[in-house]
């Protein structure tokens, strides 16, 4: 959905784990722009009817964007940039609760 | 001026429920609220259909609740089938957890207490140990300082959002005239008639139910009668949807059809304001971790607060005027789980005059005798 | 870090950043809060991040922004970036979340400089992949170096449309329409604001330079349309509207919806400071005096949180407040406040002359305040449609808290900020009473998500 204006900038690559795929992206992106970048389209399935959704506003307000980074739920990728390492991945409707997680 | 039969002031859960009710046996009931948010304690409250520790030193009060729970499986269904609108009553039983051991024999005595004062100690809540109650919720584990809770096959819950729809809908269904975001103002009663007006217009009826919630004072006085109530407040929290773990309400602590969990059950008493306040939210908060530490990773996505409709003595009123019979109140804590038997034998009494059962322990005539003595 | 500050300003924007600038020569401590993990707010969003590549495109406002920024960096205010705001009192404490850790700070003055939120744009299709804002579109080139996909379709009105169909062009995207919902009869109710416009006749100027630019480009382009909607299966495919009288179809991968932008009161309605309807745009701003102080004791706002008045009305704003919060915290006299605000107010009457003008050529079109057909989403939340909130008012609910209670819309993760005022709208249409008399959602804390856990180990502010 989105293209990088400048793929050779020089600024650092990163390498995120996006649905088990290593992708490159750049420093400084968001997770939402960084993902949408790799010929996604959607994000997240909605919490009723399951139907495909993606980021609207990219600055913290609609919660379109949620999903599920380095193991954590329902969170908004328009507004964390990306990291050496992260995992992402799409949040499938409501979020579960393993009783091992606890923030 | 438009008259009916039957004239109900005040929409919220207890005088919708009343005037489904009446719909049964009159084709001329008009059903009056103001609107308004604010102060709606059938818009914010926990959706409980509670019987455990409910009515102590007052067993009429134990007994209603436990009747109206006894009958609601089939008064939901039927209210279900006729509206579609789906309640999202289930009545799996439900818990009442303790922090510690110390909150583990309060609750033994209370229980004890209510055993005693039932009839023929009738009384049906256990007490369960920590290891009993981990075995009823295989799917979220208990935090160390749970040392046990009780337990009663009566309690169940619903969406309260629903339930009230389902009963606009369904009034509004068998022909029942709602007139919303219309305010009474005062109340006349001439030649054995009431007149009403409101902020658009006189009403008039034969009989009427003040079913006002913290508008019921005003309204009694107008016809003659003396009712307090008083709020207090109580703050609820609503997390993001989760798939489904927890299949049983925990007096405080639920999970909804939806998936959400609701967190409650704090009480301050500050007069009519709804905020909310933040040393309570953590309160409740820390109460929930330490009862299940898996949902600590669970986001809260809105707090607020409801102010809960009081008598002197916590017990609901029904009283019908003596100096302008055909007036009558009916206010009540508990709404929630009251609903089938205010929609039968409250509504019954209004029509045919035929109190039930033992009902002075809930007329005004117990606050006389409180006073005296 | 303290735990009490003389100010505590929320967003890092041109109004916190000039309020936070000067605050701090009138020796007041001061602290910034945002959630954005650099200063520059929406219109200097990235500015430190030095995406080079990008300066030529993004022009000489831009870069009136990275001086502000530099200026504020060497204030010697406190800042604090990545800091969600879930709650504020009128008791001027503060609750936020830094590194997954919920706390507390005292204040003795607040200023809210929270900016705006593009207006959601409830159309049939608008939650299809492939469907975002315009102002969205923005803010990824700039802070991320990245645009849309083309063919790209922009729907609806404002000046903000036009900025983004530029930006596209000068990079190569391939602009398959300009579809505008508003037209020439909204530039003749304009035209009674024309003088007062040409006090500020640069941004006139830049005006038509745009257009000409999207003219230059062949870009095929239709105003008052209507009807329109987005067509597509998984995503969207193309933009459906009625424009020259008769159906159209424009294919695009990309879709911008924009109609505008409105006030972020998210806060000010959580404190329950009082608010007033804005006509020409069809929004709510708090009721401020003309130094920004809101009808609640200790709270100002500036800057597009109190209205859209643009980046350079939010500068100077930011700088009034931060001298009527010194006078009120003596740290200036009555003088003092006198002298050094006589040039800003000249300054920010100067720049709001052309509000009006802006205001009524790009009303926002009437499809997106009240979707006319039942089947629009309006809640994208709880996944609830127009027909189903005309069902609950037709139920007897007579306000948007009724509706919600009916029917959850509003209930979601972003508790009724995209649906709220179409909610709002829809009631008073189906009313049919104004808007004002109609309310609007209550806000409660959290602002946004925190987590039981996070809740259970906050350290109370004494
Ligand atoms: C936090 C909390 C949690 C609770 N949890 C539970 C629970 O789990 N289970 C349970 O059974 N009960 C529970 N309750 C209690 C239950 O919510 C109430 O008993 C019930 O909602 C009361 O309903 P009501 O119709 O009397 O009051 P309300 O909902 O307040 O309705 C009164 C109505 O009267 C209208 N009105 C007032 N004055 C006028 C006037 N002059 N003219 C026209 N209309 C007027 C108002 O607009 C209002 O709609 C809880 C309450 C609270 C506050
Ligand atoms: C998406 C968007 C793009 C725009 N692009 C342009 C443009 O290119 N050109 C132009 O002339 N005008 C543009 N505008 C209008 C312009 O942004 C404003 O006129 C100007 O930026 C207003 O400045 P401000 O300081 O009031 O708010 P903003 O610049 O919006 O700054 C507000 C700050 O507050 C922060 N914030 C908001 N809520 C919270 C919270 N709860 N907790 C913590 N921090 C918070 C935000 O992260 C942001 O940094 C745009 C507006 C939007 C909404
Ligand atoms: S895209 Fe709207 S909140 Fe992230």
């Amino acid at each position: 959905m989105l293209k990088r204006l400048h793929e050779n900038s020089d600024r650092k690559k990163v390498t995120i784990n996006f649905e088990g795929v290593q992708i490159e992206v750049l420093a400084g992106e968001t997770v939402a722009a960084a993902v949408l970048a790799a010929e996604t389209d959607y994000t997240r399935t909605s919490a009723i009817s399951g139907v495909h959704r993606a980021p609207y506003c990219q600055m913290g307000i609609c919660f379109e964007c949620l999903m599920e980074i380095d193991g954590v739920p329902n969170r908004q990728a328009c507004m964390i940039e990306v990291r050496e390492g992260m995992k992402v991945n799409r949040q499938h409707g409501a979020r579960g609760l393993s009783d091992e997680v606890s923030v | 001026m438009k008259h009916s039969d039957f004239l109900v002031i005040g929409a919220g859960v207890i005088g919708s429920a009343v005037a489904c009710g009446l719909l049964r046996k009159s084709r001329s009931v008009t059903l009056l609220d103001e609107g308004g948010d604010a102060l709606r304690a059938s818009l914010g409250n926990f959706g409980l259909v509670w019987v455990q520790g409910k009515g102590q030193g007052a067993r009429r009060y134990a007994e209603w609740c436990h009747e109206a729970s006894e009958v609601f499986p089939e008064y939901a269904q039927k209210l279900q089938d006729e509206t579609g609108v789906d309640l999202a009553y289930r009545k799996p039983g439900g818990l009442t957890l303790c922090h510690g051991e110390e909150e583990y024999q309060k609750r033994t005595q209370v229980l004890a207490r209510l055993k005693n004062e039932s009839r023929h100690g009738a009384y049906d809540c256990s007490m369960l140990r920590r290891q009993e109650i981990q075995q009823m919720l295989p799917t979220l584990t208990l935090g160390p300082g749970i040392a046990g809770g009780s337990y009663s096959p009566h309690d169940g819950y619903l969406n309260p959002l629903a339930l009230l729809k389902a009963l606009h809908t369904s009034f509004t269904l068998g022909e029942g005239a709602f007139c919303s975001g219309i305010a009474a103002t005062n109340i006349y009663h001439e030649h054995g008639r009431f007149l009403v007006t409101t902020s658009k217009g006189k009403f008039s009826a034969e009989k009427i139910v003040l079913a006002a919630g913290h508008g019921v004072a005003r309204l009694a006085a107008m016809v003659g009668m003396q009712v307090e109530v008083h709020p207090e407040q109580g703050q609820l929290m609503v997390t993001e949807r989760t798939r489904p773990v927890l299949s049983m309400p925990i007096s405080g602590i639920q999970q909804t059809a939806e998936g959400s969990f609701i967190v409650g059950l704090s009480k301050r008493e500050i007069g009519f304001n709804t905020d909310t306040d933040t040393r309570l939210l953590k309160q409740m908060a820390q109460r929930v971790v330490n009862a299940f530490p898996a949902l600590a990773s669970l986001r809260i996505v809105r707090s607020w607060s409801a102010l809960r409709i009081l008598s002197a003595d916590g017990l609901p009123i029904y009283q019908q005027s003596e100096s302008c019979p055909g007036a009558y109140v009916v206010t009540s804590h508990s709404g929630i789980t009251l609903a089938p038997l205010h929609q039968t034998l409250i509504a019954d009494w209004i029509v045919d005059g035929v109190q039930p059962e033992e009902f002075e322990s809930f007329g005004t005539r117990r606050f006389d005798v409180e006073k005296t003595a | 870090m303290k735990s009490l500050y003389d100010l505590v300003i929320i967003g890092a924007g041109p109004a916190g950043l000039a309020a936070a600038v000067a605050a701090r020569d009138f020796g007041l401590s001061t602290l910034v809060l945002d959630e954005q993990q650099i200063p520059g707010g929406q219109i200097y969003r990235s500015i430190e991040k030095a995406l080079t590549e990008n300066t030529p495109v993004l022009g000489k406002d831009y870069f009136h922004g990275q001086k502000l920024v530099e200026r504020f960096r060497q204030a010697g205010a406190d800042y604090l970036p990545e800091a969600t705001i879930w709650d504020l009192g009128r008791d001027l404490i503060v609750s936020c979340l830094v590194d997954n850790q919920a706390r507390q700070i005292r204040a003795r003055h607040i200023l809210i400089a929270v900016g705006a939120m593009e207006r959601p744009v409830p159309i049939p299709g608008w939650t299809l992949p492939g469907v975002m804002g315009a102002a969205a579109a923005d803010i990824l080139f700039k802070s991320c170096d990245m645009i849309p996909e083309g063919p790209v379709v922009l729907a609806g009105s404002g000046p903000l449309q036009l900025l983004v169909a530029c930006r596209l062009i000068d990079n190569g995207v391939k602009v398959a329409g300009m579809v505008e919902t508003n037209g020439f009869g909204d530039n003749l109710k304009a035209l009674p604001h024309f003088p007062g416009a040409l006090r500020v006749p640069h941004y006139l100027i830049k005006g038509l330079s745009m257009l000409w630019k999207v003219r230059q480009a062949g870009i095929p382009a239709f105003r008052n349309a209507t009807n329109l909607r987005v067509e597509g299966d998984e995503s969207a495919e193309a933009l459906c509207f009625d424009a020259r009288g008769k159906a159209q179809k424009i294919p695009a991968k990309t879709i911008l919806l924009h109609e505008g932008v409105v006030p972020n009161l998210q806060l000010t309605r959580l404190l329950g400071c009082e608010h007033q309807w804005y006509e020409p745009q069809r929004y709510w701003k708090p009721v401020l005096d003309s130094w920004g102080q809101t009808s609640v004791n200790g709270i100002s706002v500036a800057g597009d949180a109190g209205g859209v008045f643009g980046a350079k009305t939010a500068e100077a704003a930011g700088h009034l407040a931060a001298i009527d919060i010194s006078s009120r915290l003596q740290a200036l006299s009555a003088q003092e406040k006198a002298s050094a605000a006589a040039p800003l107010l000249k300054e920010r009457a100067r720049e709001m002359s052309i509000r009006p003008f802006l205001d009524t050529v790009f009303p926002p079109g009437r499809q997106a305040l009240v979707p006319p057909g039942n089947e629009t989403l309006v809640c994208r939340c709880e996944e609830l449609t127009a027909g189903q909130i005309r069902e609950a008012v037709a139920l007897g609910a007579l306000s948007p808290g009724q509706v919600k209670a009916q029917t959850r819309a509003g209930m979601g993760p972003c508790q009724g900020r995209m649906c709220g005022l179409t909610v709002a709208e829809i009631i008073a249409a189906s009313r049919q009473v104004p808007l004002a008399e109609v309310g609007h959602l209550r806000v409660r804390p959290p602002l946004k998500p925190i987590t039981l856990g996070q809740l259970a180990k906050l350290e109370i502010a004494e």
